[in-house]
């Protein structure tokens, strides 16, 4: 009872983290009507920019934002190079193509700069933990619960309070009508695939320390982010946080209860049972929508 | 209306919802062998999910239609096209990347029997096909006035031409009935003058059912029409008639004391 | 009727020389890792043509036709070394496996398309890898097949440089006549159809999702070959055959040539092959810059050098194709 306890507790907590990369990821599907292959890959480089900022003795708390910036200022370098010229006017498989590539170059890079062994991130928590009963939490794990529930809680707040929130709505309902109304379009594009990856290097800040850093956690986190948002259904703020918590926590339980080398397998498996019988996600629509 | 003949449409009892939302609401109509059939209405009223349903592209929530006397419940769009039906719709109209001969290939897919070996082998089969094809495309590109730009990109040709493309494409399988959405949209005076011609040459021996919202071609070409508002038919007539119904007025114009 | 050179008698002159060319080299070039790397460029050029099926026929990113490459490497390795089969039964069987499993999963996901089709096909590709890697009674497991017996390929030896890429040059020539005949026939027009506008395909009659379903299982069995091919030169089949980096490689190579030509992938094999040989490189540093190029291409020229050609072709006289 314990260890299933323990279980649920990890699923969630790593859930939590799932549903920050996957709300950027919707984030960016529902503006740029872009499926970014390379979503994964921004995860990959929150991580290593923590690390990095770490080594040269930045602390924890404050690598994790500077992290963040980091990856906002590659994003936006990637949205103006090479997104925005390659992927209006081609034709539909293009962007599969160019973000699938990118990801390739992110991972090659990080491979030829840090090598391909998995390094740890030490976080201030360090093996702190505490106890309910007779489960243990990691400190960290909490840290990253709470910091992802109100990253999200902020977002939403932000999305329905403010201006550019409302315009990324607007952008995401009817890009065309949001245009003539005088909404800086191009600009919102901008805005929302910076954000929408600096989502996902947040969520690579925050879990780094608990599942380390390697090259390759992009893709492991991409097929992740995927099949919580074709779960939650594409486009569904709400439908990716609920699709988080679920694949969160199925993971946890496949991985304690069957068996650990299968895992990889699991989501997979579970990505194309989706699509296959039911394409539209528990909250699927085809537009970007809070709830 | 009719004598005993099968008529050429038949849809009794149609509804169609989407969700919460109701696109149709009841609507039966009957198309005579022969007929030019217009159907129209303001925006919002449904006109071209029935005419997906009619012409076999989605099926309705509730009713029947069938083609000929045949039911298409349950028979998959494709598999329509070879019942003799031709379609021409507002959005998807050509193949824009292939050129005019290319296009009216494709529209002839249907009738072709021979296989991949048959070209590779030039046999009898294929040599008949490619010589039927020829000929259909001869024909049909007369019809259309499309011979010049026979070698042209779809995509590269004026609107107008395009829209008499997909008719074009819609004419190479010889269908028993054409069913265009809204053909003439976005056609200026002449080009829906010369569109009016086009349709009066390739009207006989077939039945036409066409959505429109150029008053002037339905007008010009349907001998009966029907008028839809919200999901509902109002009235069927000929056109002169149907333009004097009250209802059909409001759904235009406005009620009188707005 | 899809052509790319307009005229017949160019067609000819060129595909003559092509093979002139081709023989001469065979012939000619001495140095034995040069041949056979040739050779292997020809064999992993199948598995760009079957990439090119998917792509420039279909218009879908088979991010996951690594999967019938690694049948093909998988069953030609199980059949010679498990079932003590000739190498090539073990390369019909593994063709044949390729088929039925694109048959299965075609049945499955090829309803889907655009990004919902390529995350499924990469899926499956994924678990493939991990199968390979957890089934050791089966395929080795992560260190995979090695150990073969002396490959030969009716009758001809292909350890011995020559035969093999005559064998390899052989049997794409036969790959590429294949697939013009299919491009020039109904078929071919009907997938074109597909791809174009898939809404007006269904209305004049073609059953997309059963051309979908042909042009896939087509597409198998050429990269079932190419995996098999490729055994007498890796001597190794380890579960990095259903790795995605593949794909990575034959997608730069059809993007390279461009998918719209018939032998556009094998231009692109070519280039592709030709640069490593002249510089060593760290395989990291080659993912790197072959998706770099990837991204290069697909903003400047996404239609390959075939479509930069043909515009300046097309610049030259006038608009009419």
């Amino acid at each position: 009872m314990a260890l299933l306890l323990q279980t649920l507790i990890n699923g969630v907590v790593v859930g939590a983290g799932y549903a920050v990369i996957a709300v950027g990821l919707t984030l960016v599907f529902g503006i740029l009507h872009l499926v970014n292959f390379a979503h994964g890959a921004f995860f990959a480089l929150g991580a290593y920019a923590v690390l990095l900022s770490i080594s040269v003795g930045v602390p924890y708390l404050l690598a994790l934002p500077l992290a963040v910036g980091m990856v906002a200022v590659i994003g936006f370098a990637t949205e103006t190079l090479v997104i925005r010229r390659s992927l209006y006017g081609v034709g539909n498989n293009g962007s599969i193509i160019v973000t699938f590539a990118l990801a390739q170059v992110f991972m090659a890079l990080l491979l030829l700069v840090f090598g391909p062994n998995p390094l740890p991130v030490s976080a201030p928590f360090g093996q702190t933990s505490l106890s309910l009963g007779n489960v243990v939490v990691a400190a960290q794990r909490v840290f990253i619960l709470v910091v992802s529930a109100t990253v999200l809680a902020g977002f939403g707040l932000w999305l329905a309070r403010s201006v550019k929130g409302q315009q990324i709505l607007a952008v995401a309902q009817n890009p065309k009508g949001a245009l003539y109304s005088g909404i800086n379009v191009p600009l919102i594009r901008s805005l929302s695939f910076v954000l929408g990856v600096s989502a996902a290097g947040l969520a690579g800040g925050l879990l780094a320390p608990i599942i380390t850093a390697f090259p390759t956690m992009g893709n492991n986190s991409l097929i992740t982010s995927f099949i919580v948002v074709i779960l939650g259904g594409m486009g569904s703020i709400s439908g990716a946080m609920l699709g988080a918590l679920l694949i969160g926590v199925a993971n946890a339980l496949f991985e304690t209860y069957a068996s650990v080398s299968w895992t990889p397998a699991l989501g997979w498996v579970m990505v194309i049972a989706i699509l296959l019988f039911a394409p539209q996600g528990l909250r699927g629509k085809a537009q970007l929508h809070r709830y | 209306m009719t004598g005993g003949a099968t008529p050429a449409v038949r849809a009794t009892g149609i509804h169609k919802r989407y969700g919460g939302v109701v696109a149709l609401n009841g609507v039966d109509l009957t198309v005579d062998v022969g007929e030019v059939f217009g159907i129209i209405g303001p925006n919002g009223a449904g006109k071209s999910t029935l005419f997906d349903i009619l012409c076999g592209i989605t099926e309705p929530t509730a009713g029947q239609v069938s083609l000929f006397g045949a039911a298409i419940a349950g028979v998959a769009p494709h598999q329509v096209a070879r019942m003799g039906v031709g379609r021409s719709f507002q959005r998807t109209a050509v193949f824009g990347e292939a050129t005019v001969r290319e296009n009216l290939l494709h529209g002839r897919h249907a009738l072709a029997r021979h296989s991949v070996l048959g070209r590779a082998l030039r046999t009898r089969v294929w040599r008949e096909d490619r010589d039927a094809f020829e000929a259909a495309a001869a024909d049909v590109l007369a019809l259309t006035n499309l011979q010049a730009d026979q070698h042209r990109l779809a995509s590269v040709l004026a609107y107008g031409v395009q829209r008499r493309l997909a008719v074009a494409v819609a004419l190479m399988s010889n269908p028993r009935i054409l069913f265009l959405d809204e053909p003439a949209a976005g056609m200026n005076g002449r080009e829906s003058a010369d569109f009016v011609e086009l349709i009066r040459a390739v009207a006989p021996g077939r039945t036409v059912v066409i959505v429109e919202h150029d008053m002037t071609v339905i007008k010009a070409l349907c001998s009966r029409t029907l008028v839809m508002v919200d999901g509902r038919p109002v009235t069927v007539g000929a056109p002169t008639e149907v333009f004097l119904h009250p209802e059909v007025i409001e759904a235009y114009l406005g009620a009188e004391d707005d | 009727m899809v052509t790319a050179i307009p005229f017949p008698f160019a067609r000819i002159v060129t595909t003559a020389v092509v093979v002139a060319a081709v023989v001469l080299f065979g012939m000619l070039v001495d140095n034995a890792f040069v041949i056979t790397l040739a050779g292997y460029t020809f064999a992993f050029s199948l598995f760009a043509l079957s990439i090119n099926v998917m792509l420039g026929g279909l218009g879908e990113v088979p991010l996951g036709q690594c999967v019938f490459f690694g049948i093909g490497a998988y069953g030609a390795a199980i059949g010679m070394v498990t079932l003590k089969l000739p190498f090539e039964v073990a390369l019909l069987l593994s063709m044949a496996a390729s088929v039925v499993a694109a048959a299965l999963i075609g049945m499955l996901t090829l309803k889907l398309t655009g990004a919902y089709f390529s995350i499924v096909s990469w899926g499956l590709s994924g678990v493939a890898m991990v199968a390979a890697l957890n089934l050791p009674d089966l395929t080795g497991g992560p260190l995979g097949m090695f150990g073969f017996p002396p490959i030969t390929l009716l009758g001809i030896p292909l350890s011995e440089p020559r035969a093999y890429f005559f064998a390899c040059a052989g049997l794409l020539a036969g790959a590429v006549l294949l697939m013009a005949a299919v491009r020039d026939s109904r078929f071919g027009a009907a997938i074109e159809s597909v791809r174009q506008n898939p809404h007006l395909a269904r209305s004049v009659g073609v059953d997309v999702f059963r051309e979908r379903l042909k042009a896939f299982t087509l597409s198998a069995p050429l990269a079932a070959l190419a995996g098999a091919l490729c055994v007498p030169y890796t001597q190794i089949v380890t579960p990095e055959v259903f790795s995605v980096s593949n794909t990575v490689d034959a997608l730069l190579m059809v993007l390279l040539g461009g998918s719209r030509l018939a032998v556009g992938p094998i231009i692109g094999a070519l280039i592709f092959s030709i640069i490593p040989y002249f510089f060593d490189m760290d395989p990291n540093v080659r993912v790197l810059v072959f998706s770099g190029a990837i991204i290069l291409v697909m903003m400047f020229a996404p239609g390959g050098l075939h479509q930069m050609a043909q515009a300046l072709v097309r610049r030259f006289s006038g608009g009419a194709r």
